[in-house]
């Protein structure tokens, strides 16, 4: 779905008050304390998707074509009180843009709400393998 | 080298951006010769505590020594020149090479050396300085902010700073406790082209509007009834205040510089757009610590300093409102890299050290809605450079409508103007004429 570029989709997955997290430090345990490369409440995240779609972004100038393989996909846990899934899994990202291809790669761990069409997501962390690295921007929605 | 001929009084050549000749020379004139900032006191609050960073592309080591003195040594063996100190902070007894065990105090004498048998007709001994981990010539702090110099002789710190004291004292002041402390972690990012371009662009009140375009849109069409908890609060209003009307940066920022190519970009936000200070319930605690520490009317006087960033030429860019600061670190004439820290303001609602954070994700991480944007004119301007229709790189907004500051610097006609670009090249021709 991201790699197609279709981003509305994406965050209508999310639920109204979902989060998305991107850590820099490999064990940090919340994103209040320190800083990330990603913390989007549900407001931020949804600008952050409206730029994604505007005409615009010099950063996105050209866009960046993405391919992701997803792997590993376990279920941890079935909170009994909240209902909530606990997910992760692993995956290896390929991005192009310009004349730079970069690789991405790392564990993304969900919660999930069961509902009735299905789930929505309560909160993405994705965890990068050089989050602690010197990265060059970032536009591509990990 | 004739490098008179490449700064004009409004543009300058755009070899100083590309050409590695060049870098290779501001490296030795300008790098190796300015107070370059190592760090905060706080990162290094107790005797073994260290931290690596670097001057002129050599590793160096701040640390603070058993007799609670700060220290900068370089980060180099005594014996056959490995980097001992690899981690790039924490604590330790002493530093100990990997290679053959040398071992040094954190002010990098040297202690021991393993099998000392072989040694006696050398001069290796511990305490001697030639084989201890050398000390740089010169360390000195301003209220906790350390600097190193390469040079032994030179202006001191204080006269270097000079007037642009009055930005730290604006990030310190502030703290109920009278102190700060970095905290949060380090955000971190490389961009592809010459190190000054960000220090022009920090204090740059002309690019926003165009260059930050797209989260300034997406922003603006943000329904604020959407859930937030702090972060798209803090987030989306930054990005709004980016696309503030002409009038606003025309009448109210504001720019000054100052000697050495320091400079600062005035009033960008007010406290009901997003400081937030005097307005938010939730810093109520805040002003009442700091009236209780300091009194009403020095409380209002502090709080009354609305600066945005301070530029203090060529190391450092931070700002008080949210207790920043970013690190730069030239890597090649073209590659630059960017260490975003985060302050602590002790005696304050945590509440504001949670907005501190919210505000760096915004601005210095490097997935960041508006940073990104910057990162890629940096890269355009490199690429852009290497066309050979036109040498000359403008920095002429403003020329000739500066007034003489009280303090003695210059003030700016508005905050659209590219003093501060003037004022560092000023300085930047300065030093390579020595």
């Amino acid at each position: 779905m991201l790699d197609e570029r279709r981003f509305d989709e994406w965050l209508s997955l999310f639920s109204d008050n979902g989060w998305y997290w991107v850590p820099i430090e490999a064990d940090q345990d919340n994103p209040f304390d320190t800083v990330s490369i990603i913390y989007d409440d549900r407001k931020l995240l949804e600008t952050r998707v409206r730029r994604l779609n505007n005409t615009n972004i010099h950063a996105e100038s050209p866009p960046p074509r993405t391919s992701r393989i997803v792997g590993n996909v376990v279920l941890h846990n079935v909170d009994q009180t909240s209902g909530n899934y606990d997910v992760s899994s692993r995956f290896q990202l390929v991005e192009f843009r310009g004349e730079k291809q970069r690789l991405f790669a790392g564990s993304t761990h969900y919660i999930l709400r069961r509902i009735e069409t299905g789930f929505v997501i309560e909160g993405k962390r994705v965890n990068l393998v050089n989050s602690e690295g010197m990265l060059e921007g970032i536009t591509t929605i990990l | 080298m004739d490098f008179d001929q490449l700064v004009q009084p409004e543009r300058v050549h755009r070899r100083v951006y590309n050409d590695p000749e060049i870098f290779e020379h501001e490296l030795q004139k300008i790098f190796s010769v300015a107070w370059i900032y190592m760090g905060h006191v706080s990162q290094i609050p107790d005797p073994g505590d260290f931290y690596c960073t670097e001057i002129a592309l050599q590793p160096v080591v701040m640390a603070r020594h058993s007799d609670g003195a700060v220290k900068v040594i370089y980060n180099r063996c005594g014996h056959r020149g490995a980097q001992v100190v690899s981690p790039e902070s924490g604590s330790a007894e002493t530093f100990r090479c990997c290679y053959h065990g040398w071992e040094y105090a954190m002010d990098g004498t040297l202690l021991a050396v393993p099998q000392p048998r072989g040694y006696e007709e050398s001069n290796v001994r511990p305490g001697d300085s030639a084989y201890g981990m050398s000390p740089v010539p010169r360390v000195a702090e301003y209220r906790g902010f350390v600097f190193a110099s390469l040079s032994p002789t030179g202006p001191t710190l204080q006269e270097y700073l000079g007037p642009i004291t009055s930005s730290i004292d604006d990030m310190v002041d502030r703290a109920p406790d009278g102190e700060i402390e970095v905290a949060g972690g380090i955000a971190r990012h490389l961009y592809h082209g010459n190190w000054k371009l960000v220090f022009e662009n920090l204090c740059d009140g002309l690019h926003p509007n165009c260059v930050h375009q797209s989260s300034i849109e997406a922003a603006q069409q943000q329904n604020d009834a959407v859930f937030s908890d702090g972060a798209g609060e803090i987030g989306v209003r930054q990005m709004r205040q980016n696309g503030a009307p002409w009038e606003f940066w025309e009448n109210q920022v504001g720019s000054w510089a100052y000697p050495f190519g320091h400079s600062y970009l005035g009033d960008y936000h007010d406290d009901a757009k997003l400081v937030a200070a005097r307005n938010d319930p939730s810093f109520a605690d805040y002003f009442k610590a700091m009236e209780a520490a300091k009194g009403k009317e020095r409380t209002q006087e502090i709080l009354g300093v609305t600066r945005w960033n301070t530029n203090i030429y060529p190391t450092i860019s931070f700002m008080s409102q949210f207790r920043q600061l970013r690190v730069i670190r030239p890597v090649s004439v073209d590659k630059t890299e960017v260490l975003g820290f985060c302050f602590r303001l002790k005696g304050a609602p945590e509440k504001m050290f949670h907005d501190t954070i919210r505000f760096a994700n915004i601005t210095n991480a490097v997935a960041s809605p508006v940073l990104t944007d910057d990162l890629e004119t940096y890269s355009r301007i490199r690429r852009g450079l290497t066309t050979e229709g036109n040498d000359w790189i403008a920095m002429a907004r403003g020329l000739g409508r500066d007034a003489v500051d009280a303090d003695g610097g210059l003030c700016a006609e508005n905050g659209l103007s590219e003093l501060h670009i003037r004022n560092m090249f000023e300085a930047w021709s300065g030093y390579m004429a020595a």
